[in-house]
């Protein structure tokens, strides 16, 4: 992505932003009356410094004369001195004020819509991101966005109005002088700036490309750091390291210099400037005695002030290429409409309706822990209550055929028909379709022939609704880093307190939660780590179970977990699985004849199929496997 | 530091000299002189104020090879502690956390370096040599300026420090909502499965919009300190140019001394505004700064390092009463945990350890100790003879084979996965680990057969695969003598299991091995069976003693099969 794919105009400020952006420039649009403030301040800003030392020349050199009036000849100019001086501090605070507000603004809606869009592709997410992608977006990206606007749009765009408001006013005195001003500040505040930003493209894309291979390698590497120190090799990886390093810091370093070069054309052609304005002045006004020569040092020393302005315009202008990634990388995602995201962003009030705020999030961190945890009283009708909800629902394969882009066929005209509250468990292989067939139970994948029909209904017209008849949990449920409350309400948001206790007896966590230091609002610890893998699980069920379904379908719930845990967890399943389906995807035999069903799926097609008892006598095969899964002597 | 000293003395010649030059000649011209004379003093001014640009230019390169020599360093102790045999700072503190530290960490340091030492002689060295001219000139600006300089400089600390405390919450806010940000990106599969996704969002958009308000509230105040400083500054210049005012009006001052105090007035100020302002902006390097040296302190203590002989078959490892104990990472009384009490077993030669029993009983404990990843809090480990409390040695480390529930695949080609214990295996080596471990299905597989790149984000693997290539790993390292497994097979499913237990028994031959399980039915291969409970060894000995004693073996097997013992 060497050459930017906009074409040159200002329309994508000059090849910056692709033709089609939809990042960067709708935010020009919107809340443009608090853009626009916020450029005004910023330029009145350096225009009141401006001015605050052409005041002050002037009043001195005025006052100089001794004029016969006093104080009162000097009276206006020294008003202006003091409005300019208090004016000056007073526009950049709040400058900084309403150009921040405008950038979170964006900030928000940026990241509704990426989430927006993410959310479109959830289930595909993990298989195309690596996590550190993902960090790579939100906190690069989000963050190159927000600097865009504050760190070169709004410098920019303040540089180049102060550039024609300071070369008109000059040329107001004197046409000739305005344009030799302006050449000057063009070339300061333009040329050198898209110079620099077409010379230090390649270089800062290089620099970033660097430091995205070493922010990966490290962070692989990291996780596998185990294995470097056990294998003898760390030395060897802190030389890679180290030539990592070292080789961004090339690009880098090669940028400062740059820079520096740049900073110091800049003062040059400024420094020569400053001598036109005063050899400009010195003619104009001076040889014609007073009190015209006392527009000398206004003029002179008002414009120091101004290089403030344009010195930092080169690197402004450079760093954009820093985000240029970033805004392609986001171009990557379509910007979903208001409509989709069923929110006006516009309207802050229509969010009153979303009750989880920032307070939320920072008390639940900082809340205290609590004498004692209160369980309702009727805890445990309300669990028997809670697993009789739900339509128990049946589910018919019919012919089923799946293959992946690639081609490689996954399921091949598997046709399976479970009847409403019928436990079945799924064994296969790793590769023999049966997660697949669970995707397409769920309606994550859709099949390639063949078709898949949930309580009668053709998944594919169930769409977004497959989650009101199919509870999943799946092999790793992700706990969310909050409170293990806003945990178990993603199963249903609405539940009130006692449906959550409920919920919680019904998998036989109450004990447990009893015990943690602040009942509901403890906070799971990131990625939830703070509980046991068996107790992960129990959590899942019990989101299952709050959202009021009639089939559970588990994706090998029990990787990982010891056979004692894994019995007492499958023990708590069937208790509150009576009255629904259950589709267990598993790798082994643990409590197998607990089921009414077992199922062996390989190269895409049933193998065996017949309850666990019927197997044991018929099958050699099964024999085989539950004696080895079993045994313990041999 | 002398250096930069120099640099800004040097600086403040500039600085002064091009406002002599400047007022000199503007006065000159206001007397009516004739602009031509006037050239040497502006040439002189022009070389001054350009030459000071020339100085910023020598001054900013040096420092930026400072600076970037500095956070160097500070990347490779950190690293250090992580690579280095001795320590373990991952463990201690999360990949998450050190590799933030690593990279942004070091390079907002590098930044924070570069920017604010210069600045700090600077607040310094500037401002004296411009008060003294000015002093000359007239005593009474000087005075103004002088009473300015301590109210900023209050201004500063006291504003300073609030906004630091502000600007430390303001990050953690920030830190919550990208966390809960990356969080809920993170589970938005979960989220999906339960229709939940879409109403998160909006969640976000709340969230982020409330931070908005805070943040704006927050910075009303932060911001502030910096617009009370300008204030002051600019109201100095104000003051100093309107006393100067009325004192050519009355005659007391003269032109020429009075532009000069009113060109310097700004340069008085400029070092310490230029460096409240980035004072704020440097927060964050001053964090991250504090924050890598308190991981790069926290590598563990040293403990006596030992040289263990290599194992062979007359080899001996004895722990002897050994207790292992933590605090819990939340818990402030710092109460230690016991999770290992009374360790006592030893091992001879090539034998097979098999460690048993249910989660939290302490089996993954004890392997921890056994691989050197956690140092015994009491007792004593005897190896080959030699009596130490860590087998943290790189001389024992480089003898073992650790493979655990879920081996690390690196983001590497396949074959850099599998010779990552031995970088120089030869091609005929591999192709046999690849043989003999079953790996030969997915190296067909694969677009690039070996050289395909797998791991995150490369090509997926499951998990038997992951085991294969772990095994892979231990067969091209025969010298590797000790192998400890920690529930290696807990991930994969039961014909997988059957067949790499086939593949794995011969790979034990000739090494001593521990291998911790819950699958039952490894122990009829191992010689020596540890049976753990809540931390204790309840019983050991041969699978044929254990099952005569029908004690805590055969009670955790009825346990474990809903009371079937086959």
């Amino acid at each position: 992505m060497s050459e930017p794919k906009g074409s040159f105009s200002p329309k994508t400020l000059f090849g910056f932003l692709p033709e089609n952006d939809a990042w960067v420039r709708p935010y020009f649009g919107l809340y443009r009356k608090e853009l626009l403030q916020a450029l005004v301040l910023g330029v009145a800003m350096f225009a009141f410094a401006a001015l605050l030392m052409f005041t002050s020349g002037y009043l001195i050199s005025r006052c100089a004369e001794r004029l016969d009036g006093g104080i009162f000849v000097v009276l206006t100019p020294v008003a202006f001195v003091q409005v300019f001086g208090l004016g000056k501090p007073i526009l950049r605070y709040i400058e900084r004020l309403v150009s921040h507000d405008w950038v979170f603004r964006m900030t928000s809606d940026l990241r509704l819509r990426l989430y927006g869009a993410l959310e479109s592709q959830a289930m595909q997410l993990k298989s195309t991101h690596r996590l550190g992608d993902f960090l790579g977006l939100i906190a690069e990206d989000i963050g190159h966005l927000q600097n865009l606007y504050l760190r070169t749009i709004f410098p920019i765009v303040i540089g180049w109005v102060l550039l024609l408001v300071v070369a008109l006013f000059f040329g107001i005195f004197d046409l000739l002088f305005g344009l030799a001003i302006l050449v000057v500040l063009l070339i300061v505040a333009v040329i050198l700036p898209m110079l620099s930003v077409q010379f230090n493209a390649a270089r800062i894309e290089c620099e970033k490309a660097r430091k995205n291979e070493l922010y990966a390698n490290l962070t692989d590497n990291l996780l596998g750091s185990t294995d470097w120190v056990f294998a003898g090799r760390g030395k060897d990886y802190l030389k890679q390291a180290k030539q990592e390093s070292e080789a961004r810091h090339e690009q880098a370093a090669a940028l400062d210099a740059y820079y520096r070069k740049n900073d110091l054309a800049s003062m040059a052609l400024l420094t020569f400037g400053a001598v036109i304005v005063f050899v400009w002045a010195g003619h104009h006004f001076g040889g014609s005695g007073l009190p015209r020569a006392d527009w000398i040092a206004a003029f002179v020393l008002g414009f120091f002030p101004l290089i403030e302005a344009f010195m930092p315009m080169t690197a402004a202008a450079t760093q954009a290429n820093v985000y240029r990634d970033s805004v392609a990388r986001l171009n990557a995602y379509p910007r979903v409409s208001d409509e989709v995201l069923d929110v006006d962003t516009k309207a802050l009030g229509s969010m009153s309706a979303v009750r989880f705020t920032l307070n939320d999030l920072m008390n639940q961190v900082e809340s205290t822990p609590v004498e004692e945890v209160q369980v309702p009283l009727s805890v445990t009708e309300g669990a028997t209550k809670l697993a009789q909800e739900g339509k128990t629902v049946g589910i018919e394969i019919d012919k089923v055929s799946f293959a992946h882009l690639g081609g490689h066929k996954v399921l091949n005209e598997l046709s399976l028909s479970i009847a409403p509250g019928e436990k079945v468990a799924i064994l296969g292989r790793s590769g023999s379709g049966k997660s697949t067939l669970a995707s397409l139970i769920r309606g994550d994948l859709q099949c390639s022939t063949g078709s898949i029909r949930i309580d009668g209904t053709e998944v594919e017209q169930l769409a977004g609704h497959v989650h009101e008849y199919i509870g999943v949990v799946q092999q790793n449920a992700y706990l969310f880093n909050r409170t293990l409350r806003d945990n178990l309400r993603i199963g249903r948001e609405d539940a009130t307190d006692e449906e959550i206790w409920a919920a919680i007896d019904a998998v036989e966590l109450t004990d447990m939660v009893k015990r943690l230091p602040k009942g509901l609002d403890t906070m799971v610890d990131e990625a939830g780590m703070r509980f046991s893998g068996g107790e992960r699980h129990r959590i899942a069920l019990a989101r299952v179970l709050l959202s009021r379904v009639g089939c559970i379908l588990l994706d090998e719930p029990t990787v990982g977990l010891d056979p004692i845990t894994e019995s007492a967890l499958l023990d708590t399943l069937f208790k509150i699985a009576a009255n629904k389906s259950l589709v267990m995807i598993t790798h082994h035999l643990q409590d197998i004849e607990r089921f009414d069903r077992v199922i062996f799926i390989e190269g895409g097609a049933i193998e065996m199929d017949g309850s666990p008892t019927e197997l044991m006598q018929t099958n050699e095969r099964f024999r085989a496997l539950r004696s080895f899964d079993f045994g313990l002597a041999v | 530091m002398g250096l930069l000293l120099l640099f800004s003395l040097a600086e403040a010649a500039c600085v002064i000299t091009q406002a002599y030059c400047l007022a000199r000649a503007i006065t000159n011209l206001w007397e009516g002189g004739a602009l031509p004379d006037q050239f040497t003093l502006i040439a002189i001014f022009a070389a001054c104020f350009f030459g000071r640009q020339v100085l910023l230019f020598i001054r900013d390169s040096f420092l930026a090879r400072f600076a970037h020599e500095r956070s160097s360093e500070l990347r490779e102790e950190l690293l250090e502690g992580v690579f280095g045999a001795k320590t373990n700072l991952v463990n201690a503190h999360g990949t998450a956390a050190v590799s933030q530290a690593a990279l942004e960490g070091v390079d907002l340091v590098e930044t924070y370096l570069a920017l604010i030492l210069p600045k700090i002689i600077g607040v310094v060295a500037i401002p004296l040599p411009v008060f003294i001219a000015a002093l000359r000139l007239d005593w009474i600006s000087a005075v103004i300026l002088l009473m300015f300089y301590p109210v900023i400089i209050f201004y500063m600390i006291m504003l300073g420090r609030q906004a630091s405390a502000r600007a430390a919450a303001q990050y953690e806010t920030y830190n919550a909502l990208s966390n809960h940000f990356v969080d809920t990106l993170r589970g938005i599969e979960t989220l999906a499965v339960f229709g939940q996704s879409k109403s998160y969002g909006k969640r976000i958009f709340k969230v982020s919009e409330d931070f908005r308000g805070a943040t704006i509230n927050t910075l009303k105040t932060a911001t502030l300190s910096g617009a009370v400083l300008d204030l002051f500054a600019t109201l100095g210049v104000a003051a100093v140019s309107i006393m100067l005012g009325f004192r050519l009006i009355s005659g007391s001052i003269l032109l020429f001394p009075a532009l000069m105090v009113l060109v310097l007035s700004p340069e008085f100020f400029k070092p310490i505004r230029e460096f409240a302002g980035d004072f704020h902006a440097s927060l964050d390097g001053k964090n991250a700064l504090a924050n890598i040296t308190r991981m790069i302190a926290s590598k563990q203590e040293e403990h006596g390092e030992v040289e263990i002989t290599p194992w062979d078959e007359n080899s001996r490892l004895a722990f002897k009463e050994v207790d292992y104990s933590y605090a819990r990472a939340d818990n402030e009384s710092g109460e230690l945990i016991a999770a290992l009490e009374q360790i006592n077993f030893s091992a001879e030669g090539f034998a097979k350890v098999g460690i048993v029993g249910t989660s939290g009983s302490g089996k993954s404990t004890l392997v921890n100790l056994l691989g050197g990843f956690a140092q015994a809090s009491g007792g004593t480990i005897e190896v080959n003879g030699v009596q130490t409390q860590s087998l943290q040695q790189e001389s024992w480390q480089k003898q073992l084979l650790y493979i655990p529930q879920d081996p690390y695949i690196f983001h590497a080609s396949l074959r850099d996965n599998i010779c990552f214990y031995s970088p120089d295996a030869s091609e005929d080596a591999i192709a046999h680990a690849v043989e003999v471990c079953g790996l030969g299905e997915l190296v067909a597989e694969l677009p690039e057969g070996l050289d395909t790149i797998i791991g995150e984000g490369g090509r997926g693997l499951s998990g038997g695969q992951a085991q294969r290539i772990a095994f892979a790993r231990a067969l091209l390292d025969p010298a590797r003598k000790v192998l400890l497994f920690d529930e290696p097979t807990a991930h994969l499913d039961i014909e997988t299991e059957f067949e790499l237990k086939e593949r794995m028994l011969p790979l034990m031959e000739g090494k001593l091995v521990f291998f911790a399980t819950h699958r039952l039915h490894w122990l009829s291969a191992m010689d020596h069976i540890l049976v753990l409970e809540h931390g204790r060894i309840v019983e050991q000995g041969s699978l044929e003693d254990l099952l005569a004693a029908q004690g805590k073996l055969i009670e955790l097997a009825r346990a474990m099969n809903g009371g079937d013992v086959a």
